[in-house]
């Protein structure tokens, strides 16, 4: 049996024999190959697939998988979430001491005959950053609390 | 698309994904993990769904999953027989000398016919790597393959090829060794 044609597309037998599962190891790795790329081919193998020929596992996979899914989605949220409150963190310390005052124009920063305001001492920065980082760390918890405690979905089968 | 949206095409296409995932690895555990691995990265690109039909979209990430299992599967086998070959010839006493190693007219000859031979999806890929000396990045482009794919039956390719070429040589080395014992 060919399992290529000359075109370098699957043959119908081919495709036929990775349905009645005829193939050897070799043969099913240079089918899944090409149709990892061949569109065309991949619409016919999917033809091919038809209720009859569809097999289900032992035990349905929905709740796995689902439960899998959301712990992803949980952990993107939770990454995401992070990255956001280290920058705002960064940001706030980095105004706090002074860094970005060379980039405003000297009329509009802080004028010298202005006698400056007392700046805050360190500890009130800190207790902020501190505050900012509980607040955050709640609200994500949050999220993720709501987001495991979804239900899974019904399953259609 | 909310997580109860895919769960919904989770249960409408489990069997889908699962028949795939077996008929490609013929090991119902494996299958199994497969579908896992499937529905995970769907989610993952879930934005790329086409709004009108998850099937195509679904076979195509089942059948690269298997791609890559059987892949896998493939080089480690492979890996493990090149070991054995390796501790097999370690206590060779001496290496061949560069004459030896030379390809002869008569050996370019038969190596450019057992390209030839070559069956698809090695044949076009082969003949324009060997014979026309595209670089694989070229051939991807001409036979509208994955680069990397192209480099995956290229490897396969010469695999084949020394396979062939070694068994050719080998059976040269009896008949000559025959020859000696006769003199």
């Amino acid at each position: 049996m060919e399992l290529f044609r000359e075109s370098g597309c699957l043959t119908d037998e081919g495709l036929q024999a990775v349905v009645d599962g005829t193939l050897d190891e070799m043969q099913r790795m240079e089918a899944a190959e090409h149709l990892s790329f061949c569109d065309e081919c991949l619409v016919r193998y999917t033809q091919l697939l038809t209720d009859d020929v569809l097999i289900a596992p032992d035990e349905t996979l929905v709740p796995s998988v689902m439960k899998r899914v959301k712990s992803k989605a949980a952990q993107i949220f939770f990454n995401r979430y992070t990255r956001v409150a280290a920058a705002v963190a960064l940001a706030m310390v980095l105004w706090s001491i002074g860094t970005f005052d060379h980039f405003i124009p000297a009329e509009k920063g802080r004028q010298p005959n202005i006698p400056e305001q007392p700046t805050a001492p360190p500890v009130a920065v800190t207790q902020q950053i501190r505050d900012f980082f509980d607040s955050a760390q709640q609200k994500i918890y949050d999220s993720v609390q709501q987001m495991l405690t979804q239900d899974a979905p019904e399953e259609n089968r | 698309m909310t997580n109860e949206q895919f769960g919904a095409i989770v249960s409408q296409y489990e069997r889908l994904v699962y028949t795939i995932c077996f008929q490609f690895t013929k090991d119902h555990q494996t299958a199994e993990d497969l579908v896992q691995e499937t529905f995970l990265s769907a989610y993952l690109h879930k934005e790329d769904c086409p709004p009108e039909s998850c099937r195509p979209w679904l076979a195509r990430i089942a059948s690269n999953k298997a791609k890559d299992y059987l892949r896998s599967a493939y080089h480690r086998r492979v890996q493990a027989t090149e070991d054995e070959v390796l501790a097999g010839t370690a206590e060779l006493p001496q290496a061949q000398r560069p004459e030896e190693i030379a390809v002869s007219q008569d050996e370019a000859q038969y190596i450019r016919g057992m390209v030839q031979a070559l069956r698809e999806p090695y044949h076009k890929v082969a003949v324009l790597f060997f014979l026309q000396e595209r670089t694989p990045e070229e051939i991807a482009r001409v036979l509208g393959r994955p680069e990397k794919t192209v480099r995956t039956q290229l490897y396969r390719a010469k695999r084949m090829l020394k396979e062939q070429l070694e068994e050719r040589r080998k059976q040269h080395g009896i008949v000559s060794g025959i020859g000696l014992s006769d003199r």
